[in-house]
């Protein structure tokens, strides 16, 4: 099993959101997802990413976001990191809907695992997303082309 | 699709009927434009409001919030506030946040025209003045 890693280091600025969302549409590339699965990729990423501009580092300095992507042949984990402000933990577990913050309960809904934790330096907040690769062979979605991503 | 190409367009076939198109990604850099044009169409005044999402390639958590401010503002049934959504992969977000509960989606403009129409629907719509 190869595995490869791809790190982006960028402001943690609403612009920049689009970047995420192309470097996972490029790293999904690298394994056999349908286009049902490279958009809720794009979505979770975009989903944490946006968490962390909004929340992160309002009463501070704006920082940078670090995403790293993490490709084998069986799944693809995401894990988006800043060094902001932190989250409560742990994190409750609701369904998506429209009363509250939805962006956790989307990832959750699209993404197989899902795990929140603090920065290893005891600042900010790790999000670390997993998708399985199981889940495209049962998936009759098709195949994304070059020109989705 | 570049951010930066993200544009609202409007267009009223009809008097009363206000359509917005929305181009391009719908996330944080961009929701706060289309909620404030929503709020700003309804205050104008405006029987049926089509939000027309057909050339929308993202939308996340934000862009919802964004619909959805402008559908308490319009404040009436849903009938009369519809969303043109035939992508599969856009459709999917409002089925995991159970917001196609709460919005009337439509596979085309023309269909959301048809269904929000006076004559097919029963309530009048908060048409304002001023």
């Amino acid at each position: 099993m190869s595995t490869d890693a791809v790190r982006l280091r960028f402001p943690a600025k609403p612009e920049y959101l689009l970047l995420a969302r192309l470097a996972v549409a490029g790293v999904a590339r690298r394994m056999t997802l349908g286009r049902r699965e490279v958009a809720d990729l794009k979505l979770a990423v975009t989903e944490a990413c946006s968490n962390a501009v909004r929340h992160a580092y309002v009463d501070r300095p704006r920082g940078e976001i670090e995403l790293e992507l993490v490709v084998a042949d069986d799944c693809l984990e995401l894990v988006v990191e800043d060094h902001g402000a932190g989250i409560a933990l742990p994190v409750p577990d609701v369904a998506p809907s429209e009363l509250g913050g939805m962006g956790l309960p989307i990832i959750r809904a699209v993404m197989d695992e899902l795990e929140i934790r603090q920065s290893a330096d005891g600042t900010g907040t790790v999000v670390h997303m997993t998708k399985r690769a199981h889940d495209v062979s049962e998936s009759p979605s098709e195949p994304v082309a070059a020109s989705d991503v | 699709m570049d951010a930066s190409d993200f544009r609202l367009e409007e267009d009223q076939p009809r008097p009363g009927t206000l359509v917005v198109s929305v181009h391009g990604d719908l996330d944080l850099h961009s929701a706060d434009r289309l909620g404030d044009l929503l709020v700003a169409a309804v205050d104008r005044g405006v029987s049926l409001l089509v939000v027309d999402l057909s050339d929308v390639e993202f939308v996340d958590s934000q862009g919802l919030g964004a619909l959805l401010r402008g559908t308490r503002r319009f404040g009436a049934g849903k009938e009369r506030f519809r969303l043109v959504v035939p992508a599969p992969e856009i459709r999917r977000v409002f089925e995991i946040t159970a917001l196609d509960q709460v919005f009337a989606l439509d596979e085309s403009r023309e269909a959301a025209i048809t269904a929000g129409s006076p004559t097919t629907t029963e309530d009048t719509g908060p048409e304002r003045s001023g």
